[in-house]
């Protein structure tokens, strides 16, 4: 696992699980800004002089602190398994469509990271040898509208759309849970490593 | 007392812009030009004013109350009808209209002193997100409180860091320093989220698969064959596509003055030079700091 500059005003680490890392790396540079991505962490300083001359192996030797399944947050995401594209994912899988979503809402999901878009939760599986998304692909040709509260499925991973955007995810279900609201000071619903289930609703 | 805009084609708020919540997504936004953002503060004796960023066309405002405003980056100014200073801070009277007119490739920057525009976790800034207040219309109106003037600090008339052909970046240490040299770039489209460059370019291996990982503003990703992009500040904090390297923090200002069509030479360096172009940078600030009778 690899430790590095990532232009002149950040450093990169990888590491398995990056979630792990950002509230000690947060400690231990309380004035730089610390991205989380699924395979690595990003220390991005406010400027290349704030970069501390030693920064590589201070980023490289902060301890993570793990979260366990038991200790983390587990957030409840209720779902309506409506999605347009259930119907497709079900013959993609080889299963039935109650069967897709028994391995949905019985999965133990996790925030990897928030990107694409304000409150935008890529949710990983720990477990990665059973998950059946694995193998499923993004659409080739991506919508250019996404309603706000789909649930997205692809590549081993699921995602909520917090807003209307453009996507090529496909589409499961939907939640009428609020993700994201700048008016609060913690604006996001979801942070990186919370545990996150969905609960089927009619 | 305040401002109201009566004519505008693209043009925006920006500040410094917020960085607290990447975490959670959120673009990190601000002045695409923070060189000229300072200065245009440093005119007004601020420091994170929101201005007016204009990408296009021209910005008109009237005011109801004299006021202290300046302009800043490449611009023809003219305040009731008459031709009025660039880089200067200046006072316009109570019914006098601005006109701000794009004169060049990027930015320009109008500030007026005092202004106040509410903010959205921590900023005042316009982001493509959805972040902050819309983009500037007609009609719209903020208050300007009264604010100890500045009248008659200019700056010289090459305040501006022009392009000049080429950006100095950081190359990735998994890609060779060579793979993005002379292979004839050129600006394809340009936006606050990102410049797409072209070229007849391809990499050799296979398209790489990784997991989507963490990028700032000047990351270079390859989406696919013949183009590049350079992440802008308006970008999302993840991105997948793979990644050649980062523009030196000191050209991340030029970025926002290529014009479209323009050649781009892309200009391999290692942390040191980087470090070395950042101090420059800051000497040059410190230079126009002087010329304003500012201490450095």
């Amino acid at each position: 696992m690899s430790t590095n500059y990532f232009g002149d005003r950040a450093v990169l680490r990888h590491a398995d699980h990056p979630t792990e890392l950002r509230a000690p790396l947060a400690a231990a540079f309380p004035t730089a800004d610390v991205r989380v991505g699924l395979d690595s962490v990003l220390v991005v300083f406010a400027s290349p002089d704030a970069v501390p001359p030693d920064a590589v192996d201070l980023v490289a030797t902060v301890e993570p602190t793990p979260i366990s399944a038991t200790q983390g947050r587990t957030i409840q995401i209720p779902i309506s398994y409506n999605g347009p594209d259930l119907a497709d994912i079900a013959i993609a899988l080889n299963l039935a469509s109650t069967e897709v979503i028994g391995r949905h809402s019985e999965r133990d999901w996790q925030v990897g990271m928030l990107g694409f878009a304000p409150g935008f939760p890529y949710l990983v599986s720990r477990d990665r040898a059973t998950n059946p998304f694995n193998t499923l692909a993004r659409l080739t040709s991506p919508r250019a509208k996404v309603p706000a509260g789909s649930v997205g499925v692809a590549a081993g991973m699921t995602c909520i759309y917090p807003s209307e955007l453009p996507g090529g995810w496909l589409l499961i279900g939907h939640t009428d849970l609020r993700l994201f609201d700048p008016a609060q000071s913690s604006p996001s619903t979801l942070l990186p490593g919370d545990h996150v289930r969905f609960r089927p609703v009619a | 007392m305040s401002v109201t805009v009566v004519r505008a084609d693209l043009a925006l708020v920006q500040d410094a812009g917020r960085s607290a919540y990447s975490h959670v997504g959120v673009p990190t936004s601000g002045a695409w030009d923070s060189d000229s953002y300072a200065l245009a503060n440093w005119l007004l004796a601020e420091s994170t004013l929101p201005l007016f960023e204009v990408l296009g066309g021209s910005l008109s405002l009237l005011f109801d109350e004299a006021a202290c405003i300046c302009v800043v980056g490449p611009a023809k100014c003219d305040l009731s009808g008459q031709v009025s200073a660039i880089g200067v801070a200046q006072l316009v009277s109570a019914g006098q209209h601005l006109l701000v007119s794009q004169n060049g490739p990027g930015p320009a920057y109008v500030g007026v002193a005092g202004m106040q525009v509410p903010r959205t976790l921590g900023s005042a800034s316009t982001c493509r997100s959805g972040l902050g207040p819309p983009p500037i219309s007609a009609g719209d109106r903020f208050e300007t409180p009264a604010t100890p003037t500045t009248l008659g600090r200019h700056l010289r008339p090459d305040h501006v860091r022009n392009f000049t052909g080429h950006i100095n970046y950081l190359p990735d240490p998994e890609v060779a320093a060579h793979e993005l040299v002379g292979r004839g770039w050129a600006l394809d489209t340009i936006a606050r989220n990102g410049l797409r460059l072209r070229a007849n370019y391809s990499t050799d291996g296979e398209p790489s698969n990784h997991p989507s990982g963490p990028v700032l503003p000047g990351t270079i990703q390859l989406p696919g064959p013949d183009e590049l992009i350079i992440l802008g500040p308006d970008s999302g904090p993840t991105g997948g596509y793979p990644i050649a390297g980062v523009v030196v923090s000191a050209d991340l200002p030029l970025l926002s003055r290529i014009p479209i069509g323009s050649g781009v030479e892309l200009r391999p360096v290692k942390l040191a030079e980087a470090q070395l172009l950042w101090a420059k940078r800051d000497n040059w600030l410190a230079a126009r700091r002087l010329d304003l009778g500012l201490m450095t």
